[in-house]
């Protein structure tokens, strides 16, 4: 045992890792049949060799990676919206990734994040602290109605492309934890309205203009760097 | 073993081996990371809100077992005065292991080695690192002709990576992000 004992665990630690090799690839949801105009994702590619290896053989995965057969065709893999809302001069994203979605409504000054799903032609969100966002995608655009402390309006959010869309930074700054939003979304004319707010623990902060040219480029508040992200960077840590 | 052909004297020689392997652990981890196209997507541990959580309290959990591991090895190398069995070393070492391993394959195969902030090129670095020497060290452990520090380094080694580990992941979700489930 003593001899064969720390080779045993290593070799557990590959077939852990193998096992879990096998499960991702099998439900990775395969869903990148983007609807309503948003942008179609690649479709991941199988991966070459699905485990960490440890020095010991495992079983080669590629064979069973079939990402159709999973039930997912329901679900957009990448789409992007961004528009006003009527009647209260905030602005409001929405950012499918594989089903999920997160929103983003700001002002300016009033701020929520909202996360939730979607299915078929529509999206569900629920706010982080308050709210609810509802929406029906189709045409190229999310038309839905956003219901923010007690009140509710609609609006029309057309799918856009980068560099417009939603972007977040969290970090620590002072001791407290810092969290930033933009909204970014493309005039007629080419320029870009943009739109953030930020918070430092549960106070409004002066909120740092993104990058023009380069929107995830970092920012400096007080003295700390922090690292705007776009959906792709954030929608992990916001689920 | 061939120990009739090999002088007495505690050479690096028997050390080549798990050095070698160790070292090929690193390279093959970070060039999968690299390699591969990460899915963004990967099966973990059920129970959790979402991946980062499920990733930063395992690795939380491992780090704890961590320092049992530093306090338990003291005790085996008579550094404390008081007797700890060496099973807690052996299992608090082997279940900490195990406890990373799903963070480092959601970190592989969703995420990918990754070097476009400070943090995460560390922590991608000291990832592939963490292996290479654990892997090191479990292949130096059986040989009885190996230099008398290999154990304390490569397990301070595997140690001060997984700290490392953790403050660039499961310290910066905390404090960043939020303690939550």
């Amino acid at each position: 045992m003593s001899r064969l004992g720390p080779v045993i665990t290593l070799a557990a630690g590959a077939v852990l890792a193998a096992g879990l090799g096998v499960a991702s690839v099998n439900v990775t949801p395969a869903a990148n049949t983007a609807a309503g105009g948003g942008t179609v994702t690649e479709a991941p590619a199988a991966p070459e060799e699905s485990t960490p290896p440890a020095e010991s053989t495992e079983p080669a995965e590629r064979n069973t990676a079939s990402p159709e057969r999973t039930e997912a065709d329901d679900k957009i893999g990448k789409a992007d919206y961004g528009g006003y809302v009527k009647g209260n001069g905030g602005l409001i994203a929405i950012s499918i990734r594989s089903g999920k979605a997160v929103g983003y409504f700001c002002d300016g000054r009033a701020e929520a994040w909202f996360k939730g799903s979607q299915s078929g032609d529509s999206v569900s969100l629920t706010g982080v602290r308050n709210g609810k966002v509802t929406a029906a995608l189709g045409g190229g655009k999310a038309t839905g109605q956003l219901a923010l402390g007690g009140r509710k309006w609609s609006f029309v959010a057309a799918a856009v492309r980068k560099p417009s869309g939603l972007y977040r930074a969290t970090a620590l700054v002072r001791g407290a934890q810092y969290r930033a939003g933009w909204i970014r979304l493309k005039n007629p004319d080419g320029s870009y309205t943009s739109v953030g707010a930020a918070v430092e623990g549960d106070n409004p902060v002066p909120v740092p203009k993104l990058n023009a040219d380069e929107p995830t480029a970092p920012l400096t508040v007080d003295g700390t760097t922090i690292y705007p992200k776009d959906v792709d960077g954030f929608i992990q840590e916001m689920s | 073993m061939t120990a009739i052909h090999r002088p007495p004297a505690r050479g690096l020689t028997p050390l080549l081996v798990p050095l070698l392997l160790g070292g090929l652990v690193v390279l093959a981890l970070g060039v999968y990371g690299r390699a591969h196209t990460p899915t963004g997507h990967a099966v973990g541990v059920a129970g959790f809100s979402a991946a980062l959580p499920m990733k930063a309290w395992l690795t939380t959990g491992a780090l704890v077992l961590a320092v049992v591991q530093v306090v338990s090895a003291l005790s085996m190398w008579g550094k404390l005065g008081i007797a700890i069995p060496p099973a807690v070393h052996r299992w608090s070492g082997r279940l900490a292991f195990l406890l990373t391993i799903p963070v480092a394959f959601h970190c592989l195969y969703a995420l990918g080695l990754q070097y476009d902030v400070p943090r995460v090129l560390a922590h991608s670095l000291l990832g592939c690192f963490f292996y290479g020497v654990f892997t090191a060290k479990m292949l130096a452990l059986p040989k009885r002709d190996t230099p008398g520090w290999t154990l304390p380094v490569l397990g301070g080694l595997a140690f001060t990576a997984l700290v490392g580990l953790w403050l660039t992941s499961a310290f910066w979700f905390f404090t960043a992000v939020g303690v939550k489930v």
